[in-house]
């Protein structure tokens, strides 16, 4: 076995559409991650995602540059009809994709039955975030890689990384889920709608913008989870970065509205052997992708070439703010300061 | 069909372990409850003496003679949190106990040693072919996840020889997270948390921004405001299969609770009484919410028809 630090990560980057997947394969390297156009991914937003055709072009476009293709089926099937997920599987193996990242251990067995030679990825919405966990999915169903939850230290993640083989990917850039993936219910709180079920976390058509008196209310199914001031900037209304009071303070109770951005760990996130850097954002557009790629390019080819002298530049921290929700960022759970 | 059980759950919300002991003793003496969960689901630094603590409080509690499970951490990620893991798993197995696996770690570490387990509702049950997994895996019972609808228990659960539990009355576990809302709350960080928690032993209020009851921090997770309830769909439960409903304890009331689902099952009142003697001075539909019972909103309360 390769010892893992002697692994360059690779970029995992996002595309919700044709354009930005061109966009993502021509900024640098590496893989992109797809869904398909239906309920069986976690970015199940309207007008994003591919069909059959796009997913074959996709494939075709990515692996002609020298870029891998990961397909997500990571929602949990719908129990009185499974077919679109099991379709969806076998539609990534036969398109060719190099991978597979999955959650439910039903289709994981579906997946090893079927498409035995697709590389298998648990997804993050499996919320295993320690090498027992990690190792059972790998003994029972032959996964090779998986997406940590964004809530590990650096510490953590360096135990998984040095206690399992499975490959490690961990979120560095883009939104941040505050809440373990896969064991959120906020958003079915609220709406009707979660991840875990349909695939979307505050959805779209749950939310309402309304002036009042200058100022903007947000509301998620009728329910007030923000109000900004006219000067104020809105990003897209998350439910856990919502405005809302307890203990007599009303602020950001759960979360600051700021991006994940690990730039600053990239030496330490080397160091500890993880296979893959997986940047958020299907549902952004390509010019936020192209952006963000060939700034991740830049760094992590800086932080290859020589790990101890590696600085986080400005201009890398200035376009990803800039580019960020919120306009500000945080390396999150990564660091303990945060918890 | 022999009739349904009463289950209280593990204690979700921080309490010293003084006041956990006298409260599961109490409960203990209450004929209705069958089946007692014991142990920290939601976070590991509120455990302070460890797994022999609570073998201790095991112990006592089996005297009543009734079925004692042992729960586990949903979120464990260090190795302390695996090793604590463990030793509930070795405890349990020496005392002739079953664990409730709230991580895969759990499942891991009980079907690598043998032991028959509990499938609790932080494992995403949502498919038939995991639950079949589960089975074969050595799990003996499942807990349903929350959002589940319980029309689609059936499908769910299929021909696989398990028992069922659906969570029936409490505040709904919505999140895990690495960070203490509790702690932010009062202003101190997760590493120097000083156990806030315990000061409000059924967590904290969190409102909207316009003055609406919204949710409730225990810790590191955000539940429900409002008690889930599905008191007044014993019987549609049992027809779905269920065997086992669980009743979430909080500081105030869980005997009462306990009561009426028992009164309930046992024919002796009507849902709606006890629903309404469990308001109290409110209506049901301020009191309560049921929404993932019908797969909506879990927040809301849908009027049965």
């Amino acid at each position: 076995m390769t010892a893992k630090q002697d692994i360059k990560p690779e970029l995992v980057r996002p595309a919700g559409n044709l354009p930005a997947l061109r966009a993502a394969v021509d900024a640098g390297g590496d893989t992109v991650y797809l869904g398909f156009r239906n309920a069986t991914n976690a970015r199940n937003f309207e007008g994003l995602n591919f069909s059959r055709e796009e997913a074959e072009e996709g494939i075709r476009y990515a692996h002609q540059h020298g870029s891998r293709v990961f397909v997500a089926v990571n929602t949990s099937p719908d129990p009185r009809d499974t077919a679109p997920w099991t379709e969806s599987v076998d539609m990534a193996g036969e398109l060719g994709a190099d991978a597979i990242i999955l959650s439910d251990m039903a289709l994981l067995e579906y997946a090893r039955e079927k498409q035995p030679k697709l590389r298998r990825h648990l997804s993050v919405q499996a919320s295993a975030g320690n090498y027992e966990a990690l190792n059972y999915y790998q003994r029972e169903f032959g996964i090779q890689r998986a997406v940590l939850p964004r809530v590990l230290t650096m510490d953590a993640i360096r135990e998984v990384c040095s206690k399992s083989t499975v490959e490690i990917e961990i979120f560095v850039s883009g939104g941040l889920c505050v809440m373990t993936e896969g064991r959120c219910w906020l958003s079915s709180y609220i709406t009707g709608d979660s991840p875990n079920m349909n695939g979307v976390c505050s959805p779209a058509h749950a939310v309402r913008f309304e002036e009042e008196d200058g100022r903007l209310d947000v509301k998620l199914d009728g329910v007030l989870i923000n109000q900004f001031d006219p000067d104020e900037a809105a990003a897209y209304p998350t439910l856990c970065k919502g405005r809302f009071e307890a203990c007599g303070k009303q602020g950001h109770v759960m979360e600051d509205p700021f991006s994940l951005n690990a730039l600053e760990m990239l030496p330490e996130i080397f160091a500890a052997g993880v296979h893959g850097l997986k940047i958020e954002g299907r549902q952004r557009s390509k010019h936020y992708v192209r952006e963000v790629v060939s700034t991740w390019r830049s760094a992590v080819d800086a932080c290859a070439l020589n790990p101890n002298e590696y600085t986080v530049q400005n201009e890398w921290m200035d376009s990803l703010n800039a580019t960020s929700e919120g306009g500000a960022h945080t390396a999150g759970a990564y660091v303990d300061e945060w918890r | 069909m022999t009739a349904m059980k009463i289950a209280v759950g593990p204690l979700l919300f921080g309490w010293p372990e003084q006041k956990i002991s006298e409260f599961y003793l109490e409960l203990a003496e209450q004929a209705e409850a069958d089946i007692f969960y014991l142990g920290e689901v939601v976070c590991s630094k509120r455990s302070i003496s460890g797994v022999p603590w609570q073998v201790r409080l095991a112990e006592r509690l089996q005297q009543s003679g009734k079925e004692i499970v042992l729960s586990t951490l949903a979120m464990p990620t260090t190795e302390a949190e695996l090793q604590y893991i463990r030793d509930i798993v070795t405890a349990a197995a020496e005392m002739g106990l079953t664990v409730e696996a709230n991580d895969l770690s759990a499942v891991a570490i009980a079907s690598e040693r043998g032991a028959v387990f509990i499938a609790g509702p932080h494992l995403n049950l949502y498919s038939n072919g995991t639950v079949k997994h589960l089975q074969k895996q050595g799990a003996a019972r499942i807990v349903l996840p929350l959002e589940l609808p319980a029309s689609e228990i059936p499908t769910v659960v299929g021909s696989n020889d398990v028992q069922v539990e659906y969570f029936a009355h409490g505040h709904l576990p919505l999140t895990f997270s690495a960070r203490c809302y509790a702690a932010r709350a009062h202003g101190l960080s997760k590493q120097d948390c000083r156990h806030v928690c315990f000061m409000n032993p059924d967590g904290i209020e969190m409102d909207t921004l316009d003055a609406h009851e919204f949710a409730t921090i225990n810790g590191t997770q955000v539940m429900s405001y409002q008690p889930f309830s599905t008191l007044n769909h014993t019987a549609d439960l049992a027809n779905y299969g269920v065997d086992v409903l669980r009743i979430s304890p909080q500081s105030q009331g869980t005997a009462e609770v306990i009561r009426q689902f028992g009164a309930v099952i046992a024919g002796k009142t009507t849902a709606g009484q006890a629903l309404q003697e469990l308001a109290g001075t409110r209506s049901v539909t301020e009191a309560f919410c049921n929404g993932y019972y019908y797969g909506k909103q879990g927040r809301l309360w849908i009027q049965s028809e």
